[in-house]
Formats: C-alpha cells, structure tokens, sequence
C-alpha cells in the first residue's frame, strides 16, 4: 500500500506542484489549505509523513506540528517547508520536533530524496 | 576585522579547548553545545565560518549545514562538519550537502587551523569577483550585465532580476506567486501577466539556452540544469 503524505500548505500552487511531485513517486497525498484542516486530516489519515508550511492563515506551523505531535503519534516525521530561510526558524523548527527544513523555492529531486530519508529514517 | 567563527561543539571541555586554540588565531569564537542556540544567534552574528559536530541528538548536522548552504545569503559561509565517525558514506553525504571540509575526531588542531586559514584566503572578497554561469549563460550581478555564448545580451530590469534568481537557483520550481511576492511586492494583479509576459521575452532572448527555462503548467516556472 502506497505511503501516505499530508500537505498543508495554503498557496494552491505549492499544493499542486507537490502533490505532482509526490503522487508522480508513488505517494498517496492529502492535502490541507491551512492549520485546522491539517490538524484534521492528520488525524483521519494517519499519514507516514507531513509536509508543513511554516506561514499558514490561521495557525503558525510549528504550533500545528506541536498539536501533531501532541495528537497521540510524536513519531510521524515531519518537514517544514517554508520561503523563511532564518536560522532562527530552523531552531523554532527544531523545538517544534521538525526532521528537515525544506526551502522554497525547492528542488523537486532533492525534496524527494528528503521525503525518503526522513521516511526510511521513521521506519 | 578578525573572521568569526561559530563552533557547535556538544563535548564542553573540546569545545572549550578548540575555542582557545582557535582564538589564538586572532578568530573571534563562540562556542555552543547544541544546535539549538548556535541557530538562534545565527542571524544576528552572521559568522563568516561554521564548524559543526554533525552527529549531534535532534535535527543532525547534516540537515543544518544543507539548511545554511540552501539559503543564498550563506553563499559565502564556510562549513566545516566534525564526525565522530571514518565513514565514507557520511562523508559524501556532509559534502553533498554543502561543507567545505570533513574531518573526524579527534581533531587535529593544527590541521584545522591550516584547513580554516585556506578556506578563509580562498573565500570570494566581494560580489565583484563572483559571476553566475550555467552552460552558455553567464551573469554578472554586479554589472547587471548577461552574456550568451559569449555574446553580450540586453535585458531588462526585470529580465535580468528574474534570470538572476533562476540561475541562483537552478532545477527549482518557483510557483508564479513565490515570484510575484518578490519581484512585485505581492501585487497579483499586475504580477502575473508582467511575470509570464517577461518570461517569455527571456526564453526569446536566451536562444537555444532559453529552453531550459520550463514552463509547469497552473504552478510556475524552472530553469533546468539537467539537460
């Protein structure tokens, strides 16, 4: 059964470039226009993996991988994927439990060879 | 002004000693013990060498020094990863992901200080000396100036504004919002007829090269190093 990935991101374009670039892989994706949506569907799909946008309209990501990991399964990887390129977010995302930080704009390549890391690394 | 050098070091007495070594160089070092406060700083300190134990407990080294290499205002950050480990596998892992030097504990100080002095020397002085070149394309940010096989090309300011962030950046996709945001400050409206229709007078002004920049159809654009 194919591996499931959650997206939240709230710009249409990022959501569908990755769920072109992770479904073209194999991957089954889900994808969450913003933080309640995510939190939601992180908990009827049970993903092996979620790809976060850090800046999201109602809620800021690393308080959703908070609520995530609070959620029940801490162990689930999860990647920020963020335009905000600061030291200072990759230590927020680092506290927040983060496995990788991927910047925007991305590789697609190089995003997949971070999807299966963090995958195989979870396993 | 004395280089500054951050050491990420989670054994205190290393770490204290390579800092004393490393000071006597006339370095300006600070140490930290974990990943999380050395980031914190980051910004603000603006190091101009990083040298990091890469097997450390949460988010790994390696993620760091790929995160730091990603973002273009670390161009010229020199990395250098310490391991515990003689592995070659990790080691083409840290220098794929963007360290300038790999080398395993215990450390050599005298050797690190010849390896840090070089990089030092090496680093480009200022943006003058550096130059974007892909295949036949070649850019010269500070002359905002662009050459095609070799032939000089006249582009506009948002040609050239667009094609330096391609070439900074190649093989990733920048959706048409990401470069709306930066070129027109968020202004849709204007944004994405200006962006598609200077797209396409630089695909015409690249000649043949202008085939790698790829359309991704309702996403965005890429300017593909892979053919």
């Amino acid at each position: 059964m194919a591996q499931k990935i959650l997206v939240v991101d709230d710009e249409a374009e990022y959501r569908a470039l990755l769920g072109q670039i992770l479904g073209g892989a194999g991957y089954s994706v889900f994808a969450a226009a913003n933080g309640k949506q995510g939190i939601a569907l992180y908990a009827a799909q049970k993903p092996d993996l979620v790809l976060l946008d850090v800046m999201l309209p109602d809620m800021i990501g690393f308080d959703i991988a908070r609520a995530m990991r609070d959620s029940g399964r801490p162990k689930t990887p999860i990647l920020f994927c963020s335009v905000r390129s600061a030291a200072s977010s990759l230590a927020q995302g680092l506290r927040a439990g983060s496995v990788d930080y991927v910047l925007k704009p991305f590789d697609p390549e190089d995003l997949l060879k971070r999807v299966r890391t963090a995958l195989s690394e979870a396993a | 002004m004395n280089p500054r050098v951050s050491l990420v070091e989670p054994d205190g007495v290393a770490g204290r000693t390579l800092k004393k070594i490393l000071a006597r160089e006339g370095w300006r070092v600070q140490h930290h013990r974990s990943l999380e406060p050395f980031l914190r700083r980051f910004d603000n300190r603006r190091p101009d060498a990083v040298i990091v134990t890469v097997n450390i407990p949460g988010m790994s080294g390696r993620e760091v020094i790929r995160a730091l290499r990603s973002d273009p205002k670390n161009a010229k950050l020199i990395l250098i990863a310490l391991s515990e480990r003689r592995s070659t596998t990790e080691a083409v892992e840290i220098f794929s992901a963007g360290a300038d030097e790999y080398m395993t504990k215990p450390i050599d100080a005298e050797l690190l200080i010849v390896r840090l002095s070089s990089l030092l020397v090496r680093r480009p002085k200022s943006e003058e000396e550096t130059f974007l070149r892909l295949g036949a394309l070649e850019l010269h940010p500070n002359s905002r100036s662009c050459r095609v096989e070799r032939k000089s090309v006249r582009l506009s300011r948002l040609e050239f504004d667009l094609l330096h962030k391609f070439l900074e950046n190649p093989n990733r996709v920048f959706t048409r919002g990401w470069l709306i945001d930066e070129l027109f400050r968020g202004d849709r409206r204007r944004g994405v007829r200006a962006v598609d229709r200077h797209i396409c007078s630089l695909r015409g002004k690249l000649g043949k090269s202008g085939e790698n920049l790829q359309t991704l159809v309702g996403i965005g654009y890429c300017f593909s190093a892979r053919r």
